[in-house]
């Protein structure tokens, strides 16, 4: 898939990327379909932690999974009861330190799966061997353009161990592996950037405007008042701009004159509309990438996945409004273009968890976008998992480490693409470094990843912080492979199964009662649940961001999710490669 | 207005549905020679062909549903394993419900506790039916009250419009106004998406034809200009957009049509309030309207037509194709 910088299905603007972390930035100007899949999305479907955000988790996860077994104790994590507050050490302790070793040489020494063309080879590269950041690498392809600047340097491409786990590239060297003394291991980038890159199968979902009227338009447009001279885009402009941010940009507007412009001569208006209207790309993809754990009952799925007519802690106004306008313009799923319904629905899944009451093409086909039942996220989870576990490529793990993430993200548990949806997520990737404390809470400083490179001084505050939280996050990792392994002994038919979808459910399941909880005592404006600010989020994107940035005790409260989610992460990265042999 | 409103509501008498369901058979059996079609190009072929009965009488309410009917029937469902008719009525006409119920909130004429509480209760009906192929049968036979209980399963037949009822047909308050978000919020998110439908002209008939009058350049080629006999607005409120297709005849030959459509609002006459309506586009014009002036000179008359749809979309037929043999523009 060919992607372009500049395009229809993504508008970036300067204010846009003035909105962006610094330090996600370096490499999203160069990760142009990244930049502008993410900051241009509306508020339709969405994706859900930003792909910088899932990468990172997925990174830092891979980075604990490291400093377990870092052989200086300084930068070592791990439980320690003679630390005030410490944590006793689990009995076997030892042997969760063996397993995340052995996952780790797993890990790294897997090809990356990525793809590969004359400019930078990749495909064949073991992970922790990848010499140079492969340039535009989501795009290879034929004819696709290869930057000359191929070094690594400080969070670039999201590799970025950060603070304390800076010292698992500067003392950890692991003689196992040819070139050893190299100073960085991609692993966990690379599994973060297959993580995200879920987010970009746009072939998912594609949706089409059902005429709903038999005699015109249905939809008017008051957009001729302005618009005189492109009269045709102006017939366009309601199907076209329908879901696209509008924001005060004309590039919507631009887009519909040029389909007017291309429009097929000599047909009637109306006849063209249903031609037109193609939707798919980032407002679409997400639509798979829900689970709805508020006690809705589902008649597909063991979960419901995305459903507006019972989405959110309570249906929200934006949920309300696509549904609204997906009954005003017939938007619906084009089934046969849709690759979502074939892979994320579940036969024969074998893992004990309740497959999918599968549905027909008609079933898919014949309401509109806002009265469909989605399939469930954990599904999604086990497509890839059964491919890469059936001896697929690496690139199959990306679907469930990605699933892990949007198990975390409250409004992809809750159900909602509004409620704060959009706005929250990009808090969340602006505050990055201050939720997992590259930043000391409370500190100013900018968003730069030079601030990843700082590592802190042994017993200095923040070095206490990270270790601490790090450390926690390994401990809950404990706790979700010692369900696993229980898992395993309760299905003895199983082997070494990883139940990737009661692993989902089971993450989703605490990050949503830990959201609804936070939520009940969050008072007004509440926290993770806001719906007024995605209304505010289309008019003034910037403060809509703010009421989550700017929200008291946001970071340590996203920091609790950011564990469970990392956590799982781990258990899930140390049990997959058991799956396998 | 009321006429209108019952049109709008899905109560549906005997012989409706007994002529839909008729329609359907025919229209099927012809289908089969077009089973290759994408998804779009049925849609197109489906509209194209229900677009002509409403030209010729068919109540536009009575063309909605039939049209969402047709989409069921013929587009939407597994060629290997259709519909029944009846299942594709009750999905056109929940279709039609749900758009309806859209196109209310819109109009203010809801609220967002009763739209959400009626999209519910239709919902629900719609999964009751999907387990249980006797209703949609028992709805093809009939649903005076047009609350999706077959009149046959309905203990309260007389149920009046956009009630939410019980699973037998009863008006059930108590889940009639769940918790939904705040009205203003969803209208106000609804206007960033420009779905710029004036409340005014819900339940307005639909506008008279517009008459072609003149078309051409204005001396210097400053502007080409598009005069019609106006139609009345209905009510006052309710604003009209005027819809043009204009092919200009060039001296290329018939191979070579500049085609355009053009749409105005009637606030854009520049001819004042009185006498015809006079739209213009300027020869400032950019993108692919331009080359009306570029080529100018190559054309030596235009085939056009208009028509008018009100703020809510509804259109009215188009006026016949008329030839004009000169591009210039004589004030009419």
């Amino acid at each position: 898939m060919s992607v372009r910088c500049e395009g229809s299905q993504h508008r970036g603007t300067a204010e846009k990327r003035r909105n962006m972390p610094r330090w996600a930035r370096v490499r999203r100007i160069a990760a142009c379909v990244t930049v502008l899949a993410f900051t241009c999305s509306s508020v339709a479907p969405a994706l859900a932690y930003n792909f910088n955000t899932h990468q990172a988790m997925v990174d830092l996860a891979y980075q604990i999974m490291r400093a377990a077994n870092h052989p200086d104790p300084v930068w070592r994590l791990g439980p320690n009861p003679l630390v005030p507050g410490g944590a006793s050490v689990p009995p076997d302790w030892s042997e969760f330190l063996s397993d995340l070793s052995n996952a780790v040489l797993f890990w790294a020494s897997q090809e990356t799966g990525l793809p590969s063309d004359s400019c930078a080879p990749v495909a064949g590269t073991l992970m922790r061997e990848l010499p140079v950041a492969p340039t535009e690498w989501w795009s290879r392809g034929p004819g696709s353009p290869c930057m000359d600047d191929k070094t690594f340097g400080p969070g670039e491409w999201g590799y970025a161990p950060g603070g304390i786990l800076n010292h698992n590239d500067v003392v950890f060297m692991d003689p196992a592996f040819p070139g050893a003394g190299r100073f960085r291991d991609h692993t966990g980038a690379v599994l973060g950037w297959l993580g995200g890159n879920i987010d970009y199968n746009f072939d998912d979902t594609h949706m089409w405007y059902k005429p709903q009227s038999a005699a015109g338009l249905g939809v008017v447009k008051d957009f001729v008042d302005d618009a005189v001279d492109f009269a045709l885009g102006a017939v366009f402009a309601p199907f076209i701009c329908m879901f696209d941010w509008v924001d005060g940009e004309i590039d919507c507007w631009e887009d519909s004159k040029n389909a007017g412009d291309a429009a097929n001569p000599g047909d009637d208006l109306e006849a063209l509309i249903p031609g037109v209207g193609d939707e798919s790309g980032s407002d679409w993809v997400g639509v798979w990438h829900y689970i709805q754990m508020g006690g809705q009952t589902d008649e597909f799925d063991d979960r419901p996945g995305y459903s507006l007519e019972d989405s959110g802690p309570g249906v929200g106004a934006i949920d309300m409004t696509l549904m609204i306008l997906g009954d005003a313009t017939g938007l619906s799923l084009n089934y046969d273009d849709s690759d979502g319904p074939k892979k994320y629905q579940i036969s024969n899944g074998g893992d004990g968890h309740r497959d999918t009451d599968v549905r027909s093409k008609s079933d898919w086909q014949f309401l509109t976008f806002g009265h469909l039942t989605y399939e469930p996220v954990d599904n999604l989870a086990h497509y890839g998992w059964s491919q890469w576990r059936n001896g697929g490529a690496t690139g199959w793990v990306g679907y469930p480490l990605h699933a892990l993430g949007d198990a975390v993200a409250p409004h992809h548990v809750a159900g909602s693409p509004g409620w704060g949806h959009r706005p929250y997520e990009d808090a969340q990737e602006q505050r990055w470094l201050w939720t997992r404390l590259v930043r000391e809470p409370g500190s100013g400083g900018s968003d730069d990843s030079a601030a990843l490179q700082t590592v802190p001084a042994p017993g200095s505050n923040l070095y206490n912080l990270q270790k601490a939280y790090y450390t926690s996050v390994l401990l809950r990792a404990y706790e979700y492979r010692k369900w696993i392994k229980e898992w395993r002994a309760s299905h003895p038919g199983n082997g070494n199964d990883v139940p990737v979808r009661d692993l989902v459910t089971l993450v989703a399941k605490n990050a949503y009662e830990y959201s609804m909880s936070t939520y009940a005592s969050s008072g007004v404006p509440g926290w993770p649940f806001n719906d007024t600010s995605s209304v505010v989020y289309l008019a003034d994107e910037g403060a809509a961001i703010k009421t989550y940035a700017q929200y008291p005790n946001n970071e340590s409260m996203t920091r609790e999710l950011i564990k469970e989610g990392a956590a799982a992460t781990i258990a899930f990265l140390m049990s997959a490669p058991e799956a396998r042999q | 207005v009321s006429g209108q409103r019952s049109q709008r509501s899905l109560a549906l008498s005997a012989a409706t549905i007994a002529s839909l369901i008729t329609s359907l058979v025919v229209s099927f059996s012809v289908k089969t020679a077009a089973e290759t079609e994408t998804l779009i190009q049925c849609a197109e072929r489906v509209r194209g062909e229900v677009r002509a009965q409403l030209d010729a009488g068919m109540p536009q309410a009575e063309a909605d549903l039939v049209l969402q009917t047709r989409f069921a029937k013929e587009c939407l469902g597994d060629p290997a394993d259709p519909p029944s008719n009846a299942t594709a009525f009750f999905v056109g006409a929940l279709n039609r419900e749900y758009h309806r119920l859209a196109y209310m909130f819109v109009m203010h004429k809801l609220n967002s506790s009763s739209y959400l509480g009626l999209v519910r209760d239709r919902s629900g009906k719609m999964k009751r039916a999907r387990h249980d192929a006797t209703y949609v049968d028992m709805f093809a036979q009939g649903d005076a009250d047009g609350d999706f209980v077959p009149d046959r399963l309905d203990r309260c037949p007389g149920t009046k419009v956009n009630a939410v009822t019980t699973p037998d047909g009863c008006p059930d308050p108590k889940i009639a106004g769940p918790k939904a978000p705040a009205d203003r919020d969803v209208r106000r998110a609804l206007s960033y998406y420009r779905l710029d439908v004036t409340p005014a002209c819900y339940d307005a008939p639909p506008p008279d034809v517009p008459q072609p009058l003149r078309l051409g350049y204005t001396s210097g080629r400053t502007a080409f200009k598009l005069a019609v006999v106006p139609v009345e607005r209905d009510p006052e409120e309710c604003p009209i957009y005027y819809e043009f297709n204009v092919t200009m005849v060039s001296m290329l030959g018939p191979g070579n049509p500049v085609y355009r459509g053009y749409v105005f609002k009637d606030s854009e006459n520049t001819n004042g309030g009185s006498g015809p309506a006079v739209f213009e586009i300027p020869s400032t014009i950019d993108g692919a309207s331009k080359y009306l002036f570029i080529l100018a000179d190559l054309f030596t008359g235009a085939q056009w037509r208009v028509r008018a749809v009100n703020g809510a979309g509804v259109a009215s037929p188009w006026s016949t194709y008329e030839f004009q043999p000169t591009t210039v523009f004589a004030q009419p």
